[in-house]
Formats: structure tokens, C-alpha cells, sequence
């Protein structure tokens, strides 16, 4: 059905039998603490073997001692490890260091285009629910419809279609030819409710419109799977029939009775997937010049600005443990069937 | 006692289209319901008889469809009924009940919820008159401190208890007829009769008509004024409940009876029909319980038509029991 | 010997193609991708006889050729079927040998994570116990971060080229080949002619070898067809977000990402063939994917 859900069922992470809970969720935390260590070890010591970064930052023509003096100031003359244990001290003290490029501290960086990325991320997963569930839904009520056979094939090519190219097709459809839509960056902003947004604006959403659709494509196939593959489940279990036999309306079945029990599972996934979102974000927002964190990883990859690119990792790393975590302490708190089973070896 | 007719079915023919062209799980049934009447259809699991009930309810799902036959409700044709008319009819004027109470009610809806939705769903009601109806039917169906069950989600429930909530709702908006379809077989003993007995109680109560379904000939004994025996899609023999187990005269009727246990002497072994039903894909040509008969012949190899062995009494059977007693009897 | 014939006989590996081949090859939208698939493949194979002309000869290609709209004829007398691009390459040409680099990378990525996969997987398989448990713990860990992000981070700690692109969808992969590999090779291990084969004291790579690996061929090679398509599309977003295969070698990703700097003067046909042409590769290996999947393991084929 869904390789996310199935994944997460089979995981050997799950508590085993009679195991309580806070110790579970103990031995999760110590584990993704050591995940997080090990990372930022591995990604430091490789991404010095990497180009030497004193070549972006100085110009070309500057004299040995320019040089020099700009490896000292950024800390590049010592040993890796001396370097990285300074690093390890800061981050502790939530210092990831300061970017080679913008010369400001990562963190602040990461934090000043982290609403933009949320933002991209959140639209799209609200467009791949909003289109994605009706469409799954009639998908698996009406199996042999016309309809259906639209959708699924829609959904087929929506898994195949690289999502890049289909961005770029947007743009070239709506932007170049039809002149309806901005072709990059984000619009304006304003603040409602205490949220800073540029949903908020016309000009915002004129912006946010087709890189939100673009990310959420891919998303929007999997729920159209996910509910497809649930409502056909659902609909042949006796308490719809048995709804059906007490007259109710089509319309009061689906909504009031399959619904709920179809939404569990795909909210579950959806929350396991906003992490991807955040992922896939880095590919969305290169094309529409989206100023989030993606973008800025992407140029730091680009420009060898390693703090950068550190600081993003292990934000991304705590990110997927924590969404992780959360999960599967859910699941094994609403499952009871999960909470017993302990790894078949 | 004179009744006036209910329910109307005749020739009705149900089939499920399969890649290997289409089977009949019910195959020409006839059926009269009066008022009030409580008629018990027995049959072995794959007779047929859930899908009969199904098709009077017009709860057939493809790939099944009724193919043949008519069913007349109170005097209307309906099997040509449109899906918005059969919402008018069902859980207002025929009500069914299923076999599994464990699985009946949505899990994630509370009971209240899944009971009033039953009554608005044919009846322009506020939510709280619909309220009074949904107590006073739980405690009519013997649930105390119906306030705290309402308000509960069906697995905080037994299963005799959620079983009574599923009683309850096919009783909420008083039906002309209720399809109970084994609705006591994953229960225990203990509450399986009290079930029985309640809804024995409650029908005559409403005076609605019944339909029991079951495989258990004992069962149906104790509630239907009627029995039809159902194998392999057919009625093979119908009958007054009395009349009908004094004195059996389809061989499969008596093979049923043979096999109860309350039937055959301490200590004994259980007799059993040897054999299975014949597959639906794969019907013998003529008696479709031939192939298991002791009794059969070349002459059942054609189909053995409705024979009448006394007034009410009808048996499809080339070779009938009894009949030669009953003849004597009358004579 | 013996036994393990027994055993495989009516396995559903036993003439997987056969069966393929006979069954499903009938419906038009398989037999439409078998087609299109074996015409990529044999046009990446031989692309320099195909394409028209050498997009990498700097002798032929020339700048007055430069954003020529599909059907327009070349200096040369070619017609540029599919347009040319900014540099006055022939589009048709370099998406034939940009598919070529495309396949490349994704099989030879396919085949060492097969490979990886299979030694770690049939290992947590054959030893359990703690060996098992460690194993699938990284497996875990390793799947609960997006493919695209991990190959991502590794093309910023090894750099640009052909061959880091396949290091790193290979260090992507082999987890899911591992997983999928333990889980067939468990269900045999569960069985208890297991544990006669190992009180008869056979070499536990005879074990391996005999029993636990012939029962997860069908599902390998189930993932091993859907993980080609998946790699196919992440080599090119990689290459397209400029960390991929480098500029000199160009895969479909890398002709896209040529293409975006002309898509607001109207060059549309540099980007779009390519990508029609990576989108028809992808769907027709999903297609076939399903389809395999589906005959391996009915139960998923609703």
C-alpha cells in the first residue's frame, strides 16, 4: 500500500514487548543524540577533504599574506580535529559557526530563511490534501470508472514526472506564454495572527502558487494512493454496509463514516513526509529562486561555504530524528498491535 | 389470524459476474412475508442466504447484481428501485441486521452519534428529540444507564452489548420488516438467547415482520412461525415452523434435523450430511443436492419442481418424505 | 542439491520472464513501455551511430547554430529535428547521448547497491541475533532521510563527476536492497529444513548460497527495475541543481539544467525534449515495475 507506513510497521525501532514507554522513548532520544554525533563527525571530516574554501573568499589576485591572514581568521590553519572540536564546542553552546560567505553566524542565517521554507513546505502540503484526498477517495469508491482510470494514471505520471522538469514547464506555461504568474521569489509579506506570511498577500500567493504546486506533486500522488488504497479497504468493512442498510446518504457515509477512518493512516504518513517536503524544498526552491533554506544550502554546496552547509545538515538530521521519534511514539501509543509486537527475530 | 402480504418475491436470481462468467448465489427464490409474520431461512454458510437478504435490502455490490425476478414491498416493485428511493426504504421500512457486532458500528464514531444519524437520516428531527428516541430505544432493548453507552465508542462495548446497540438502530424508526442475518452467532450461548428472546419480544411489540437467518435449524425453531430451507440458491422446502420439523420431507431438511444435537440420543455420534455443497461455478444439472442424497436417482437429474405435501407446505424434491405418512394422515 | 531444488520448484522466480513475457506483455500500456524501453536502451547503446551528429565534437558544433527551433536546418545541411541549444548543439543528439550517461549512472548504481545490499542483508539474515539488529538499525536509519537529501549532502562531500554521482546512489540505495533482501532470506530461515542444513554442518556460504539467497531473486529484481527509474530521476534533479555529472559530460538532468537559462527568451525545446525524454524513460520502467510487482506479489496488484 503506502512503502512509508509499511516501513515504519516492519521497523525494528519499534518498543518491543513489555518494553514501557519512557524507556523506549529514552533509548530512542540516547540513539538519535549518537545518530547526531556520528553525523556531524562524518560530515565534517569529509567536507574538509573537499576544495580548499580560501579560494572562494579571497580574490584571486590577493598577495600570500591576504591569504593567510583570512585562513586565520576563519580558524582553517589549525588540524581538522582541533577544528572540529571547536566546532563541537560551539554547537553545544548553539554556536554553528559564521558563514565564509555572508561572514553572520549560520544559525542566524538558517533561522531568517527557515519561514520561507516552512511556508513553501506547509502550502504544499495543504494542496497535496486538498486535491490529492477527494481525488483518492472517488478513485476508490468508483474502481472501475472512468474517472478512475484518469487518476491513477495521472498518479503514475505524477511519481514519474521529475518534479524539476515539471517547475520548469510551469514556469515556461504560466509565467513565459500566459504572463499569469511571477517567475521567481517570494512576494510580499504580512502578518496575520502573529505569523508572518506572504500567504496573506495577493502578491505573496501570486508567488507562492506554482512552487507550492510544484512540490506538492509528488505528494499529491501518494495521498491520492494512500486514499484510494484506504477508502477501498474501508468501504468493504460491515460497518459501511451496515450504514448503508440504515439509509443514510452516500454523502454522509463517506464524509461521516469513511473519512475518519481513512484520515488516521494518511496523517500519519503526511506527518513522516513533511520532513521530505523540507527536503525537497532544496529542489524547488533553486527553480523559483524561493529565498529559503534549500536555496541557501544549495548555493553554500556551490560556494564550498562549509558552515553553512554543516549547520544545515545537522538541522536537518535533528529535524528527520525528531519527526521520526514523534511517530513512533504515536503509533505505539494508538496502536495497541504495534505496542505488543516486538521484532519478529 | 389473517395477514396481509408484506413482502412479495418471486424468481428473484442474484449473480455475481466472475472471469469465468456469471454465478447465481440465489436461484429463483419465492417468498411470501405477511405483517408481523417471523420467517426463518436456514442454511449451510455459501447457500445463498445472506445474499437473498442482501438483495431484498437492494445491498447487492457489484460484481453481484439481481438479474431475475421481482421483489414487491408492500406492494411496490422495487427491484428496479433507484439508489435514492432505496435510501427512503432502508433502515426506515426494512431494517438489517448483520452477523458480526464487533465490526457493525464505525469504530471512531460514538454511539450516539451512529444512532441518531439513523433516525435524521428519514426523519426532519432536532438532534435532541432524535436524543429522546435514541434512550428510549436503548433501554427498550434492555441497555441501563443508557446516557454513559451513548456517549462510548464501540469498543468500550461487548459484543452482546454492541449487538443490542445494533438491534436498537434497526428498531429506531419502527420498520415495516427486519432482516437479521445470524445476528447471534459471535456470541456466547447465554447471550444469544437472551437476544433471541428480545427480539422476539420487540418484533411483536412493533409489530414489524421478521426475517431470521440462520444456520442453526434449533435456533430458527425457537422464533420463526415459518421456515424455509435454502442450498445451494434454492429454496428447497418452506413450510409452517411445526409442520415443517414434524415432519421434514426434503432429505436435506432431514439431514439438518438429523444433525442437531438436541435430535440424537446421549451419547451417540452427531450424524452428519457426508459431503459439501457443490460449488457454484460447477452445479450439478438437476437436484443441486443429488450428488449428497441417499435417496437420488436418474430421475433427479432434471430439475425437481415445487411440490405442494399439504397446504403451505411446499418442498422441491423428486423423492419427498413423509409423504406417503401424511397422505395416510389425511386420508 | 536436491533439497534446493525441491524447494525452489514452483517458486514464482522459476521463468519470471517466461511468465512475463507470456501474461502480461498483452495489455497495451506494458507492451507500449517494453517497446519505448527497448528503443532507449539500444539508442543509449549505440548512441554515436544514432544521433545525428557528435553534440561533443567542438570541430562540428558551432555557435551560429545556436537556439535553432526544432525543423530548422542546421550550417551543416542537418536538420535539427528538435532544435538546437544556446552553444548550437543539436538537442536530438545530446539527449541520445545524455541518455546514455543517464542509464549509465543508474545501473552501475543499481548494481554495486544490489551487490552491498545483498552481502548485508543475507549477512542480518544468516547471523541475527545482534549482527541482525545492528544492521537493520543503520538500514533505519539510513531510510528515514529522503533519497534526494543524503545523495545531496554526499555530492557536497565528494564533489562533481560521473563516478561520484554513482558512489552516492549507490550509498543510497543499498539500504533498501539489504532490507528487502533480509526479509525474503528470513521467511526461508524461519523454515525448518534451515535448521537441518545447519545441523548437517554444510558451509555456511553453501547456506547462504543455496536457500537464503534464491528466495528474494524475484523481489530483487522488482526493486532493482522501480530503483533504476527512481535513480534515473535523482541523478538528473542532482545534476539539474548543478552537483551531478559535470558539465562535460552531460546526462538528461545536466540538458535540463542548460536549458533554464533560456526558458524566459522562449527556447522552451531545450528543456522540454529532455525532460520528455527522461519522463518517458522513468514512466516506462515504472510501468513494467508495477507490472512485475504485481505478478510477484498478487495481493499488491489492486
Amino acid at each position: 500500500m503506502n512503502e512509508g507506513l509499511a516501513r515504519r510497521m516492519s521497523a525494528a525501532g519499534q518498543p518491543a514487548k513489555g518494553t514501557p514507554m519512557l524507556a523506549f522513548v529514552l533509548r530512542r532520544v540516547m540513539q538519535s543524540v549518537v545518530v547526531l554525533f556520528v553525523m556531524s563527525l562524518v560530515v565534517f571530516s569529509m567536507i574538509n577533504l573537499v576544495g580548499d574554501p580560501v579560494d572562494m573568499l579571497v580574490n584571486p589576485e590577493s598577495l600570500p599574506e591576504e591569504i593567510d591572514r583570512v585562513r586565520r581568521d576563519f580558524g582553517l590553519d589549525q588540524p581538522v580535529h582541533v577544528q572540529y572540536w571547536k566546532f563541537l564546542l560551539g554547537a553545544i553552546s548553539g554556536d554553528l559557526g559564521k558563514s565564509f560567505i555572508f561572514g553572520r553566524p549560520a544559525l542566524a542565517l538558517m533561522a531568517e530563511r527557515f519561514p520561507a521554507t516552512l511556508e513553501l513546505a506547509t502550502s504544499a502540503l495543504v494542496i497535496s490534501v486538498t486535491v490529492g484526498l477527494p481525488l483518492g477517495v472517488y478513485a476508490g469508491l468508483r474502481p472501475d470508472g472512468w474517472g478512475t482510470r484518469i487518476i491513477m494514471g495521472g498518479s503514475v505520471l505524477g511519481i514519474s514526472i521529475p518534479t524539476f522538469w515539471l517547475g520548469l514547464m510551469m514556469i515556461i506555461v504560466f509565467s513565459v506564454v500566459l504572463g499569469w504568474l511571477p517567475v521567481s521569489g517570494r512576494g510580499e509579506t504580512s502578518r496575520f495572527l502573529g505569523i508572518e506570511s506572504s500567504a496573506f498577500t495577493l502578491d505573496g500567493l501570486r508567488h507562492l502558487v506554482l512552487p507550492a504546486t510544484n512540490l506538492a506533486l509528488f505528494k499529491i500522488a501518494m495521498v491520492i494512493r494512500l486514499a484510494r488504497a484506504g477508502t477501498v479497504e474501508v468501504m468493504a468493512l460491515d460497518f459501511i454496509r451496515f450504514a448503508r442498510a440504515k439509509g443514510l446518504a452516500p454523502r454522509r457515509i463517506v464524509l461521516a463514516h469513511l473519512m475518519p477512518n481513512i484520515l488516521i493512516p494518511i496523517v500519519t504518513v503526511l506527518g513522516i513526509e513533511f520532513g521530505t517536503l523540507i527536503a525537497f524544498a532544496t529542489v524547488t526552491e533553486s527553480i523559483f529562486a524561493w529565498p529559503g533554506l534549500g536555496k541557501l544550502v544549495i548555493d553554500a554546496i556551490v560556494n564550498l561555504d562549509r558552515p553553512i552547509v554543516v549547520a544545515y545538515l545537522l538541522f536537518v538530521v535533528t529535524l528527520f530524528l525528531v519527526l521520526n521519534l514523534v511517530v513512533d511514539i504515536i503509533y505505539a501509543l494508538l496502536d495497541p498491535r504495534v505496542r505488543l509486537q516486538g521484532d519478529e527475530t | 389470524m389473517t395477514r396481509t402480504g408484506l413482502l412479495s418475491i418471486q424468481g428473484l436470481r442474484t449473480e455475481f459476474s466472475t472471469p469465468d462468467g456469471p454465478l447465481a448465489a440465489v436461484n429463483g427464490v419465492d417468498l411470501e412475508i405477511a405483517r408481523g409474520d417471523v420467517l426463518g431461512i436456514v442454511g449451510e454458510s455459501g447457500s445463498g442466504k445472506t445474499v437473498l437478504g442482501l438483495s431484498i435490502m437492494g445491498l447487492v455490490d457489484r460484481p453481484g447484481r439481481v438479474t431475475a425476478g421481482r421483489i414487491a414491498f408492500d406492494g411496490t416493485d422495487v427491484t428496479a428501485f433507484s439508489e435514492a428511493q432505496w435510501q427512503g426504504l432502508r433502515g426506515n421500512r426494512i431494517a438489517m441486521i448483520f452477523q458480526d457486532p464487533t465490526t457493525s458500528l464505525n469504530p471512531v464514531q460514538r454511539i450516539g452519534t451512529q444512532m441518531i444519524e439513523a433516525i435524521q437520516a428519514h426523519r426532519d428531527i432536532s438532534s435532541g428529540a432524535a436524543w429522546q428516541i435514541v434512550r428510549e430505544a436503548m433501554v427498550r432493548v434492555g441497555i441501563n444507564s443508557p446516557d454513559e453507552r451513548l456517549a462510548a465508542y464501540p469498543h468500550q462495548l461487548s459484543g452482546g452489548m454492541r449487538q443490542r446497540v445494533v438491534i436498537a438502530i434497526a428498531l429506531l424508526n419502527e420498520p415495516d420488516l427486519i432482516i437479521a442475518d445470524e445476528p447471534t452467532t459471535a456470541l456466547d450461548v447465554t447471550v444469544q438467547s437472551q437476544i433471541l428472546r428480545d427480539m422476539r419480544r420487540l418484533c411483536r411489540d412493533s409489530g414489524s415482520a421478521l426475517i431470521w437467518i440462520s444456520h442453526d435449524l434449533g435456533v430458527v425453531a425457537q422464533i420463526a412461525h415459518r421456515v424455509a430451507v435454502m442450498y445451494a440458491g434454492r429454496i428447497v422446502e418452506q413450510g409452517a415452523t411445526m409442520e415443517l420439523l414434524k415432519s421434514p420431507s426434503h432429505p436435506y431438511t432431514a439431514g439438518l434435523m438429523a444433525s442437531m444435537p438436541a435430535n440424537s440420543p446421549r451419547g451417540q455420534r452427531l450424524v452428519s450430511i457426508p459431503g459439501g455443497l457443490p460449488q457454484l461455478s460447477n452445479m450439478p444439472k438437476g437436484c443441486s443436492f443429488a450428488p449428497r442424497c441417499t435417496r437420488a436417482t436418474e430421475a433427479c437429474e432434471v430439475p425437481p419442481d415445487l411440490s405442494f405435501i399439504s397446504p403451505g407446505h411446499g418442498v422441491r424434491c423428486v423423492f419427498p418424505l413423509h409423504v406417503g405418512a401424511a397422505l395416510a394422515e389425511r386420508n | 542439491m536436491s533439497e534446493a531444488k525441491a524447494v525452489s520448484a514452483g517458486r514464482p522466480e522459476t521463468g519470471l520472464l517466461s511468465k512475463f513475457v507470456r501474461s502480461d506483455l498483452s495489455r497495451p500500456t506494458t507492451l507500449i513501455s517494453g517497446i519505448l524501453l527497448l528503443l532507449i536502451a539500444a539508442s543509449a547503446t549505440f548512441a554515436p551511430l544514432i544521433a545525428p551528429t557528435d553534440p561533443y565534437d567542438l570541430a562540428t558544433v558551432s555557435v551560429l547554430d545556436g537556439r535553432l527551433a526544432p525543423g530548422e536546418e542546421m550550417l551543416d545541411g542537418t536538420i535539427a529535428w528538435l532544435g538546437t541549444d544556446g552553444a548550437g548543439r543539436d538537442v536530438l543528439s545530446a539527449i541520445i547521448f545524455g541518455l546514455r550517461t543517464s542509464l549509465t549512472v543508474a545501473i552501475s548504481s543499481a548494481l554495486i547497491a544490489l551487490v552491498v545490499g545483498l552481502a548485508v542483508g543475507l549477512t542480518a539474515a544468516f547471523y541475527g541475533g545482534r549482527i541482525d539488529a545492528f544492521l537493520m538499525r543503520i538500514v533505519d536509519i539510513q531510510l528515514s532521510f529522503p533519497a534526494i537529501l543524503v545523495a545531496l549532502v554526499l555530492l557536497a562531500l565528494l564533489g562533481k563527476g560521473v563516478d561520484k554521482v554513482i558512489i552516492a546512489l549507490a550509498i543510497v540505495q543499498w539500504a533498501l536492497y539489504a532490507r528487502t533482501v533480509r526479509a525474503a532470506a528470513m521467511v526461508e530461515r524461519r523454515k525448518e529444513y534451515f535448521e537441518a542444513a545447519i545441523c548437517l554442518e554444510l558451509s555456511n556460504a553453501r547456506i547462504i548460497w543455496k536457500h537464503l539467497l534464491p528466495n528474494s531473486v524475484s523481489s530483487l529484481i522488482v526493486l532493482a527495475t522501480l530503483q533504476t527509474a527512481h535513480s534515473i530521476s535523482i541523478e538528473a534533479t542532482l545534476s539539474f541543481l548543478g552537483v551531478g555529472v559535470p558539465i562535460t559530460e552531460p546526462s538528461l538532468g545536466s540538458l535540463i539544467a542548460n536549458g533554464f537559462d533560456y526558458i524566459l527568451s522562449g527556447a522552451y525545446w531545450i528543456t522540454f525534449f529532455p525532460g520528455v525524454m527522461l519522463l518517458a524513460t522513468v514512466a516506462a520502467i515504472n510501468v513494467l515495475g508495477d507490472q512485475l510487482r504485481a505478478m510477484v506479489n498478487p495481493r499488491l496488484s489492486r
